[in-house]
């Protein structure tokens, strides 16, 4: 070979840990959608294992898996389907955060979106355990801001 | 993927920041997000917070509706003739990003003698099928047409229009559209009778004619008397989607009583209507409303004698705290009202020099389309084609 590869070939793999010590392999086209993974990239080189102190090895493969998709420009909505279809809420909740993390915006759109269709129809109790705020309405406010919108809860299962 | 019981994480991460929220919130309907307004007080008043309007406005934009798939725009355009002129209608076939490209389209043969102020039912089609209607005088036309097979059929004269030979009737068309149910396309209109002047009514053959609605079913190919009492349109914004045809009234039914302003839908297909009154900060006397479909929703622009328009959108149909405050347009000067709304968040306006303009929501950037038309007679189409024949059957 004349000359050395440099980091834009195409068979590149840059080394990514995550924050309970394990090792993933990824593509560096792949690796460039995620700009936070490129800003650590070209921090520290992109010879060196890059830790991810953030993201976990439940995680990261399957956002790794989306972004090889992504790289041979195959993201169909069948695909997208298919990736989320044995997700629980919680578990895309857990993927929606760390591609927030890296800075991943395709697949963060992606699973805003998922996220707000399986929210559709939920209660207001769900919604808040789900995003984890406290409720501040007094009782009293509570109850006038329900009436007034009364029509928005027709329809809806309402848990205790 | 191997799903496992229990997090291995350090911690189940709980709270979404809120930043984070709105990104998930911004593409939620409408009716959902009212809800959820009883999470927390800061979500309440989402539409308050200009960081989660703008993201809610973007999405809204972006958001490609499915009634949009597969078709483009016309615009039926009326000169403002000078003296002697005549009133021409001339439709036009925008294409385009910037709808630099406008294709006349020549009226089918019932219209070639006389193209003045034809009327384009609901502003919609059919499987490629266009309702035409002119009123000119004591000639009527209605008509289907398909602009891209050239294939018209002439909907027949309605048994009711005549009852007394001492009663001229008025008509006025509401709505065309789709019941999917039978597989048909309907024609929605209301009849009004008026005595005949100098002309004396023999005793015996009085008859007092009502007002009524009549619906043409092309199936059956004729016109049924509608028993029902509906409000009628107070303007030329007449809408259809998916079934439902849509205009707003100021009457209480046909017999013209002053009301506050209310959407009216009427179900092409189990023939019922629901009428969705505005809420009280959109009516005011100085308002003027114009009801507009944009990108898929129910919306109505408001404005006054400034160059503000406000647009707000329906949550739901039939619940009139729904009408949520979504975008305002400012200023836009010389910019008089709109003429209809494109599809991906395009609004059509026409100007005080009766230039023919569009507004883009994402860029706010304003373009001449290179027509002018007269005030009030110039309305956007969003038009599917096809090549099936009238009726597809």
């Amino acid at each position: 070979m004349a000359q050395e590869a440099s980091s834009s070939t195409s068979s590149k793999t840059i080394s990514l840990k995550t924050g309970d010590g394990e090792i993933f392999e990824i593509e560096a086209s792949a690796a460039k959608q995620m700009k936070t993974v490129q800003r650590l990239i070209d921090d520290l080189g992109d010879d060196i294992t890059i830790p991810l102190h953030n993201v976990f090895s439940k995680e990261l493969p399957k956002i790794i898996e989306y972004y090889k998709k992504d790289i041979t420009g195959e993201i169909t909505k069948d695909f997208e389907a298919e990736f989320v279809k044995d997700l629980n809420d919680d578990e895309v909740k857990v993927l929606f955060l760390a591609a927030n993390y890296l800075d991943a915006n395709k697949l963060f759109e992606f699973l805003s979106q998922n996220i707000a269709d399986r929210l559709e129809s939920k209660s207001v109790e769900y919604v808040r355990k789900y995003f984890g705020v406290e409720n501040d309405f007094t009782p009293e406010e509570e109850s006038k801001l329900r009436e007034e919108r009364a029509w928005s809860f027709r329809g809806i299962k309402e848990d205790e | 993927m191997e799903k496992s019981m229990g997090a291995t994480n350090a911690k189940v991460i709980n709270h979404i920041p809120e930043d984070l929220a709105f990104s998930i919130l911004s593409k939620l309907p409408l009716k959902s997000l009212k809800r959820f307004g009883c999470v927390r007080r800061s979500w309440a008043l989402l539409f308050e917070n200009l960081h989660f309007l703008n993201m809610y406005r973007n999405y809204f934009i972006s958001n490609n509706h499915s009634y949009y798939d597969g078709t483009s725009i016309l615009l039926n355009q009326t000169n403002n003739p000078l003296s002697g002129e005549a009133f021409h209608s001339t439709l036009y076939l925008l294409s385009g990003e910037r709808f630099e490209n406008m294709v006349k389209l020549d009226w089918p043969p019932p219209f070639h003698e006389d193209d003045s102020f034809i009327e384009i039912l609901s502003k919609t089609s059919v499987n490629g099928t266009l309702c035409l209607a002119q009123k000119n005088g004591m000639d009527l036309k209605c008509l289907f047409w398909n602009p891209t097979t050239d294939e018209f059929k002439i909907i027949p004269s309605s048994p009711f229009l005549y009852q007394s030979p001492y009663m001229e009737p008025t008509v006025n068309f509401n709505g065309f559209g789709y019941d999917h149910v039978r597989d048909d396309y309907k024609v929605l209109r209301w009849l009004c009778f008026f005595n005949i002047t100098d002309v004396e009514v023999p005793w015996e053959d009085y008859l007092d004619v009502d007002a009524m609605w009549e619906i043409y079913s092309l199936r059956s190919n004729s016109w049924t008397k509608l028993d029902i009492e509906m409000p009628t349109s107070a303007s030329n914004e007449k809408l259809h989607v998916d079934g439902v045809c849509h205009w707003w009234s100021i009457n209480d039914d046909i017999n013209c009583y002053d009301s506050p302003p209310r959407l009216v839908s009427f179900d092409l297909c189990n023939e019922v209507f629901l009428t969705t009154h505005l809420s009280s900060d959109m009516i005011d006397p100085l308002n003027i409303l114009h009801l507009t479909l944009l990108n898929g929703f129910i919306a109505f622009i408001i404005y006054d004698q400034t160059t503000t328009f406000h647009i707000r959108i329906l949550g739901e149909l039939g619940v009139k705290e729904s009408w949520t405050k979504v975008f305002i347009l400012e200023p836009l000067p010389s910019i008089e009202h709109p003429i209809g709304a494109g599809r991906k968040g395009e609004i059509f306006f026409r100007k005080d020099d009766d230039e023919l303009v569009w507004f883009d929501l994402s860029t706010q950037m304003i373009e001449e389309l290179g027509v002018k038309g007269r005030e009030h007679c110039c309305h956007i189409v969003i038009y599917k084609d096809s090549l099936l024949p009238i009726g597809g059957f």
